[in-house]
């Protein structure tokens, strides 16, 4: 998946320039940036969510994004947060479960903590039927132990899509078993295999 | 306790003043208030203000869902309606009564009434509930698939039931006392408003605050049922 972007201004301020990308279809690629470098905007525009730029950004299939925010109904259940989606009673609890929500389901996500906010907001990402999953700062919020056990959820059931990670942490490379890493900034982009 | 203390506050002055004209005892308010438990146009009275009263209650609700709901949608009809709310907000009770006495029988005129006083407040709770509604929330509804019937129940109608709730709140009081104001100058026949001026006109001073101990009881016990079933809705809509 090719990506140029020529400028990307917010007010007369560019944010991102002259870049150009590629994102390997099947592959995981983790898009590293230090904080303020623009790595939010950037999958914004991959995504396909910005269109107010100047570059093109290839099409092809549905593109599932995890906010950097879990941007879940506050008020109502982790569930029914789930069941918004129109998916089946038995897929949602499914999903909260593997990612270790069990007994969480019916309380309102107000009162869960950040973590089990994070992990809800992945659940509903992994009842997407989507080609590339744009992944912004998967693991804020979770324990080191949480991240693992998320992490490899994630890796089993995004096998074989094209999954972009943006984090500002190495950790997450490895977690995620990246096949690419692209860093945005000074060091050198490295490929695996 | 602290009622226990008021009536002994309020028995005590109105022996220090010792004129039932000025303030009846609270004795003498129980009397009336049984004579008119007795009396049969009490119910028939009772029943007369508080139907109307709940009716143009649920009228004025359905009509600032709806209004508000297409008001929210439409910023060229929000701005049509602006002035028309905020005009019926701001003026005097008394003067939308009078005002509006020219126009209905006075058997209606409390429900116009009510229906004018509680419908803005409703409208703008509605238009600032769906107003507060995150744009991000809605950006990832329409990333996530969630549209139609979907996205009004999971995503707006919890999202904007809490200010409905406030506004309930709110109105539900003034609901009463708007329509036993606009009774009061209307006098329709069989009506508290009607009774509560005849206690005026006769200097009956024990029913006036009897017929005063009786619109703030049915005025709780309405509201008290009102927020009962916003709290059954509330079980259902935010689950």
């Amino acid at each position: 998946m090719k990506l140029d972007i020529v400028k990307k201004a917010f007010d007369g301020k560019t944010v991102l320039s002259d870049l150009s990308l590629d994102f390997p279809e099947g592959r995981t690629t983790l898009l590293m940036a230090p904080s303020g470098w623009g790595k939010t905007t950037l999958l914004r525009i991959a995504s396909g969510l910005d269109r107010d730029f100047e570059g093109e950004v290839e099409k092809g299939g549905r593109n599932v994004v995890l906010f950097q925010e879990d941007r879940l109904v506050e008020g109502i259940s982790a569930l029914s947060n789930l069941l918004a989606l129109g998916k089946g009673k038995e897929e949602c609890l499914e999903s909260l479960f593997l990612l270790g929500l069990e007994g969480q389901e019916r309380k309102k996500v107000s009162e869960l903590s950040g973590g089990m906010k994070r992990r809800v907001a992945i659940a509903r990402v992994l009842l997407m039927d989507g080609d590339r999953f744009f992944l912004d700062e998967p693991f804020t919020g979770l324990d080191e132990e949480t991240k693992e056990a998320v992490a490899s959820v994630l890796k089993k059931k995004l096998k074989g899509k094209t999954v972009v990670v943006v984090s500002h942490s190495e950790e997450d490379g490895p977690l995620m078993d990246s096949d690419d890493i692209i860093y945005l900034g000074e060091k050198e982009n490295g490929r695996k295999n | 306790m602290a009622v226990a203390f008021w009536i002994l506050v309020w028995e005590a002055v109105s022996l220090a003043v010792s004129d039932p004209l000025f303030l009846p005892s609270p004795w003498a308010v129980v009397k009336a208030l049984l004579s008119l438990l007795s009396g049969k146009e009490f119910y028939s009275s009772l029943w007369f203000s508080s139907s109307r009263i709940a009716f143009s209650y649920f009228l004025a609700f359905v009509l600032a869902m709806a209004v508000g709901t297409f008001a929210s949608l439409s910023e060229n009809l929000a701005i049509f309606l602006s002035p028309l709310v905020k005009a019926i907000r701001s003026i005097p009770v008394a003067s939308i009564v009078i005002l509006v006495l020219l126009w209905v029988k006075s058997r209606n005129l409390s429900m116009v009434v009510s229906v004018l006083v509680v419908f803005p407040i409703l409208y703008e709770s509605v238009v600032s509930g769906i107003k507060s509604v995150d744009r991000k929330l809605m950006e990832a509804a329409e990333v996530y698939g969630v549209k139609g019937w979907r996205k009004l129940w999971y995503y707006l109608v919890p999202s904007v039931f809490p200010y409905i709730k406030n506004g309930v709140k709110t109105s539900l009081g003034l609901a009463w006392k708007s329509a036993v104001a606009a009774e009061v100058i209307a006098l329709p026949q069989f009506s508290v408003g009607s009774y509560l001026y005849e206690a005026k006109v006769y200097l009956d001073s024990p029913s006036l605050f009897a017929w005063t101990v009786v619109i703030v009881v049915a005025a709780a016990v309405f509201e008290g049922l009102m927020l009962f079933i916003l709290s059954r809705m509330e079980k259902v809509v935010l689950k």
